[in-house]
């Protein structure tokens, strides 16, 4: 048992904290990060580039592929890092998806093709699985892709569909064996987005934001080395165990910061008779319980990491991480609002940050849904956690 | 960051899950919550001969010199299966109190004897609110005299008075500036103790102090500075019940999941619905979180020297967890899980202690919201 890092990750803790701060425009306190599906993408693309040139952005990489081959410690450091000071730049889609599953899965002018651009932060990519009738039964999707000889011809609709309006490139599944269980009929391809016959059409959220979109595929034909591994093994290849930490710490990093903030305006904020509101005792309870959820959220991807670098394959503990992170994003954006009386229905300057928490709580609705709904979440943590019998594979004598 | 148990504490935990499943099932903790001591002598022996009761015992003091952290896995496994009785008291805050603070002579006299079994403690502290602040030391004075001092006062909420060897009694000093901690045998003249009816069969008493002469060699520490004793005292113990409690959610977590999986109904068993299914997730999220946060703090505790802030996380998250683990699991088993035959109530009634002992939620949420400057 040992609840703390070892001195060498904490180093590294310091190190890249104090690159971040130097990064961050003006001060840290004020920063308030920037929104990389839209006017913030660049400035991205411009850290991204920065993370590869440290060799941060694929750390997780092995060796021969030109990572550092670092442990997921140092991974959940980086992440927590990150998170904490809002800093963009990650790439879950190109570096922490695609990349890892092309060293596994790929031919080696795939690898040499593909890999050099993520590796170097030049490339976005998106990711297409949902379709229209598969949200959380993904493999039931229908997206046909027909072997047409010396090409592929694809055909369907993806959606809520990622960053596809500033990606240049997608991987996405497709269904290739029509009659075989639905499991088994599915392969993973790639393709320039950029291509005539496919359409990107925005999706704005509630929140008025436009992170997502649907990926129209009209007759694309892509060449016969855009398959990725085997046919119809797609399935299995996109469920690929990579050695990336998947521990949502990100959650709870990004949700400390949030309640440092929070905290502080509570702190500086009178009621009608002058008293602070964080004197009052229900405001302040609410921010007891936040710091415990936070905690807990922390404590449990700590753990997910800590299972992952013992060789374990965390299950349940990555659906308790994914559960409590997600949820604690809703709390705190739903407390970051709540607490300012009337004027937390303003999005104006007169609103607490402008009502920035605002506009986030309808974001972060998103969050539960997106990436296997809570509910799937429970639903695997009690088949594959606590082996309780699936309710769809039992067979029950009716009389 | 290493979160896995040690080679010490596998051993620990495997060797007492097998000595504690068989010795003491749940027939033997029904008859203890009668039993006026709680225990059986035994056991007793037997948990001094494994070496449980000096386990945090320096060797030099006849214990095996093992750490709070080591402590804590043994005491998710009595969490586990409910035992209580005079074990908390006398090996988790009884020798704490004196490993802090206690003289040369005081160590060597008690310690060992602990250790073999042949010496149980009992920590006088509440009066009348219940409460874990210096403030609740309202009525216990020590006035002093050319011998010593004269002790006066009555304890509430006294666990395992009546089978202890020595009170450790925390009374104000004269001029009411400060606590002074006091070891008085409990055949003092001048001790009376009257049972306080609990409901998880814990044995709690009211003590009364009346004119007792007090020796200078009896102050554990110096005079008015108990509080910090005390203070880092009931650290180990919220941490403490916190381990209790996370091994007790554990155990009630494995009933229900047995349960759920044989009882059948529609033909099928019930752990096949999906909303019986997403409550025993949500068990398992309770009770993961809390071997995490109880785990933590008393690896903070052994470890480092600010372990405060752990130590409230972990009592408050945990108290109220497993208040909620019990309830759903009491929900799952529908009917007969109602039932006084059924065990799964005599978990329930035991977790009304440990979540009060050592301060409850609302107690360490207060902490907690000092801690932070909120």
């Amino acid at each position: 048992m040992r609840y703390e890092f070892s001195k060498e990750d904490e180093d590294f803790r310091q190190e890249l904290r104090s690159w971040i701060r130097d990064e961050i425009p003006g001060e840290f306190k004020d920063w308030q990060g920037v929104d990389e599906a839209a006017d913030g993408f660049e400035y991205g693309l411009e850290i991204r580039r920065k993370l590869a040139k440290k060799g941060w952005l694929t750390m997780a990489w092995p060796k021969e592929y030109g990572g550092q081959g670092a442990s997921y410690m140092k991974q959940v450091i980086f992440n927590e890092e990150m998170s904490y000071h809002r800093m963009p730049g990650r790439d879950g889609f190109g570096a922490k998806m695609l990349g890892p599953t092309l060293m596994v899965h790929g031919t080696e002018e795939q690898k040499k093709r593909f890999l050099p651009p993520i590796a170097n932060g030049e490339v976005q990519w998106c990711q297409g699985y949902s379709e229209p009738d598969s949200g959380s039964d993904l493999a039931s999707l229908k997206l046909k892709v027909e072997d047409k000889g010396d090409h592929w011809l694809v055909n369907g609709t993806k959606v809520w569909t990622s960053m596809a309006h500033k990606a240049s490139w997608i991987f996405f599944l497709g269904r290739t064996d029509p009659d075989a269980p639905k499991h088994k009929g599915i392969s993973f391809f790639l393709a320039n987005i950029k291509d005539a016959n496919i359409q990107v059409k925005p999706i704005i959220n509630m929140a008025g934001s436009h992170h997502f979109n649907q990926v129209i595929f009209e007759d694309v034909k892509i060449p016969k080395d855009a398959l990725i591994g085997e046919l119809n093994k797609g399935w299995y290849i996109a469920a690929t165990l990579l050695d990336f930490e998947r521990s949502g710490v990100e959650y709870p990093a990004t949700a400390r910061r949030n309640f440092e903030e929070i905290v502080d305006l509570v702190k500086n904020t009178k009621d009608s008779l002058g008293v602070p509101l964080i004197q009052d005792p229900y405001i302040n309870k609410t921010l007891v319980d936040l710091d415990l959820d936070i905690e807990a959220a922390r404590l449990v991807a700590y753990e997910v990491a800590y299972l992952q670098s013992q060789g374990e394959v965390p299950s349940i503990e990555g659906s308790v991480a994914k559960i409590l992170g997600t949820q604690l994003s809703q709390k705190v954006a739903k407390i970051g609002t709540d607490f300012a009386g009337l004027y937390g229905q303003l999005s104006d300057s007169s609103a607490p940050f402008d009502g920035k928490y605002l506009k986030q709580q309808l974001t972060v609705t998103a969050y539960t849904i997106f990436a296997g709904t809570t509910e799937i979440q429970k639903n695997i943590i009690a088949t594959r956690g606590l082996g309780l019998p699936r309710e769809d594979k039992l067979k029950v004598n009716s009389k | 960051m290493d979160l896995g148990l040690s080679e010490i504490q596998k051993m620990l935990q495997e060797s007492s899950r097998a000595f504690l499943e068989e010795n003491c099932p749940m027939d033997f903790i029904r008859a203890m919550e009668s039993d006026e001591i709680g225990i059986t002598d035994e056991i007793w022996n037997n948990i001094a001969e494994m070496g449980w009761l000096g386990l945090m015992i320096p060797e030099e003091y006849g214990g095996s010199g093992f750490n709070f952290d080591d402590m804590s896995i043994l005491l998710e496994e009595m969490g586990r299966v409910g035992l209580s009785g005079p074990f908390f008291s006398t090996a988790i805050t009884g020798v704490q109190t004196l490993l802090l603070s206690g003289t040369e002579e005081q160590k060597k006299e008690i310690l060992p004897k602990i250790a073999t079994g042949q010496i149980k403690i009992s920590l006088a502290f509440n009066e009348k609110t219940g409460s874990f602040d210096e403030s609740e030391i309202s009525n216990t004075t020590s006035i002093k005299n050319n011998e010593g001092w004269t002790l006066n006062g009555e304890k509430l909420f006294v666990n395992d008075a009546n089978s202890a060897d020595y009170f450790i009694v925390a009374a104000s000093t004269e001029n009411q500036e400060g606590t002074s901690l006091f070891l008085v045998p409990k055949d003092t003249e001048g001790i009376e103790i009257q049972k306080m009816e609990s409901i998880g069969g814990e044995k709690i008493y009211k003590v009364n102090f009346q004119e007792i002469k007090l020796e200078s060699s009896q102050i554990i520490g110096e005079e008015g500075e108990g509080w910090n004793t005390l203070h880092k005292v009931f650290n180990y113990g919220a941490s403490g019940k916190s381990s209790e409690m996370s091994g007790a959610a554990a155990k009630v977590m494995d009933m229900t999941l047995d349960y759920i999986k044989d009882r059948k109904q529609f033909d099928r068993p019930i752990g096949s619905f999906q909303a019986v299914q997403h409550h025993a997730a949500d068990m398992a999220i309770l009770t993961k979180v809390s071997t995490q946060f109880s785990r933590k703090a008393s690896w903070k505790l052994t470890n480092t020297d600010d372990a405060d802030l752990d130590v409230n996380r972990s009592k408050a998250y945990v108290s109220k967890a497993f208040h909620d683990v019990c309830q759903i699991s009491h929900q799952l088993h529908g009917a007969i899980g109602y039932t006084w035959d059924y065990d799964l109530q005599v978990l329930t009634r035991k977790m009304q202690h440990q979540k009060l002992a050592f301060g409850d939620s609302n107690f360490h949420n207060k902490k907690i919201s000092d801690k932070l400057d909120l």
